[in-house]
């Protein structure tokens, strides 16, 4: 995306969103990350309006690559704020364009938030994010707050109503992307058989980021600073994010702290039972860790399918689907042997 | 391929002069980059070598589970290969979808080793050591 020939456009818009006589964007440069989504960096100055002044803006639209299960942008906005106002350390989400006569595609503008992202970095660099336990309990007590939003909810009305039973509802949905690739996956298949069999019975359901793990929230040196990338929202077992965050393939090298590569489960579980006030099950937690791994493999399989566009972002994709899946689907392999079909 | 060296072990010999002093002399934000284009000749290249030996071997586990026969060392083409693979692969996906596998343990051990062989190529480094 240009956003030099847009910037008259652009400008006119953000003045009118603030309130403000006019606004004058000083700088826009890509920023790095992001697979399915293109954000900017915008260097705005706002002549009065509430922004009144130099302001540092996030943009973000999609990339030429995307396709797939994320949410359209409009309903991340929606989904953002909702998790705003839910009180989870986010970047303030501002304003929403869905004028495809500005930028060409509906986009949305946000706070600029500081921190560092990177998955690995974040876990190799102990100066980062603060005190571990803290940082654990603190992403605990995030999930917590995000997981009050449920059911109906006047504001995310998009969302498909939710399967009473989420498991069989993620089964289902891993199934029908894995028909749409057209290619067989019988060792996936294979652990989602197992976790048909042995889905846990139907829990609470409330609105689940689906992507929350080490990677995808911001640090600075004294910690959290922004939970990111809501495009994967919908409503689900609030158990199954913290199967994500614990999962071993979203540790970065550091299998032995369970809880993201930053910390053991402890400090994690202990700050989102005191915000939630609800129980971890630490085997339905369990079950969510391993289709985890199935769902990591099969979104990883659809990057794999979007290399169309050519260029670095679609060589990163077409990588993403041939190193993670056969890895991932071992480990699924390793944790279903013939042993635990026992029982049925 | 009769010319030396072969396409695998030119990937090989180019791999190593990108990530030798081409990889030091680029500037810090394109090394990223490299290392992606190294590692998809790296895969390109361990396909070369052994993709074929790792389709067939999966090939004759999947036709064993189905009674058919083996084929012989080298006799199947690629494309008849792949078509076996596709074809065996749906049917032992669609069998264990249906719940006609359920703890089947030859079935478990050849889909660890149709993942392992995969594995394999595409990034050896994360094979479990014990394998």
């Amino acid at each position: 995306m240009r956003l030099a020939a847009a910037q008259p456009a652009l400008d006119a818009f953000l003045a009118r969103s603030a309130g403000a006589q006019t606004a004058h964007t000083m700088e826009a440069r890509p920023l790095s990350g992001g697979a399915i989504q293109e954000n900017w960096l915008l260097t705005v100055d706002f002549a009065g309006g509430a922004q009144d002044g130099r302001q540092e803006l996030v943009l973000r639209t999609d990339a030429p690559t995307a396709v797939g299960s994320s949410l359209p942008r409009a309903h991340e906005f929606a989904v953002q704020r909702a998790a705003w106002q839910a009180g989870v350390t986010v970047a303030e989400p501002l304003w929403l364009c869905e004028d495809p006569a500005i930028l060409g595609q509906p986009f949305y503008v946000m706070r600029r938030v500081a921190g560092e992202a990177a998955g690995r970095r974040v876990v190799a660099d102990v100066k980062l994010g603060g005190d571990r336990l803290a940082l654990a309990e603190c992403l605990g007590r995030e999930l917590a707050r995000l997981h009050t939003i449920t059911p109906p909810h006047p504001d995310l009305s998009f969302l498909v109503l939710p399967e009473p039973d989420a498991a069989r509802g993620v089964i289902t949905t891993c199934r029908a992307y894995l028909d749409a690739l057209g290619a067989p996956q019988p060792g996936l298949e294979w652990g989602l058989r197992w976790c048909e069999a042995y889905a846990p019975p139907p829990g609470d359901i409330t609105l689940v980021h689906q992507d929350f793990r080490t990677g995808n929230y911001m640090v600075d040196e004294n910690g959290l600073t922004a939970v990111l990338d809501w495009e994967f929202c919908a409503w689900g077992d609030p158990m199954s994010d913290l199967g994500w965050f614990c999962a071993k393939c979203w540790r970065f090298g550091r299998d032995d702290l369970e809880a993201g590569g930053i910390a053991a489960r402890e400090p994690f579980y202990r700050g989102y039972e005191a915000e939630s006030g609800r129980r971890v099950s630490p085997k339905r937690v369990a079950y969510w860790e391993l289709l985890a791994h199935i769902r990591w493999a099969v979104i990883a399989l659809q990057q794999g399918g979007r290399t169309a566009a050519g260029g670095e972002a679609s060589l990163e994709l077409g990588l993403t689907g041939r190193l993670f899946p056969p890895e991932l689907e071992l480990a699924v392999l390793d944790a279903t042997p013939a042993t635990r079909w026992a029982e049925i | 391929m009769r010319d030396k060296p072969d396409g695998a072990a030119l990937l090989d010999l180019a791999r190593a002069v990108l990530t030798g002093d081409l990889l030091a002399e680029l500037p810090e934000a394109a090394r990223y980059r490299a290392r992606m284009v190294a590692n998809a000749m790296a895969i390109a290249a361990r396909e070369m070598s052994a993709g074929k030996r790792t389709q067939e071997a999966e090939r004759d586990a999947l036709a064993a589970l189905y009674d058919e026969a083996p084929t012989a060392a080298g006799q199947a083409d690629a494309e008849e290969l792949d078509e076996a693979l596709t074809r065996l692969n749906w049917w032992l996906a669609a069998e264990i979808r249906a719940g006609r596998r359920d703890g089947d343990a030859g079935v478990h051990e050849l889909l660890q080793e149709s993942a392992r062989g995969r594995l394999r190529l595409a990034n050896p480094k994360a094979l479990p050591s014990d394998n």
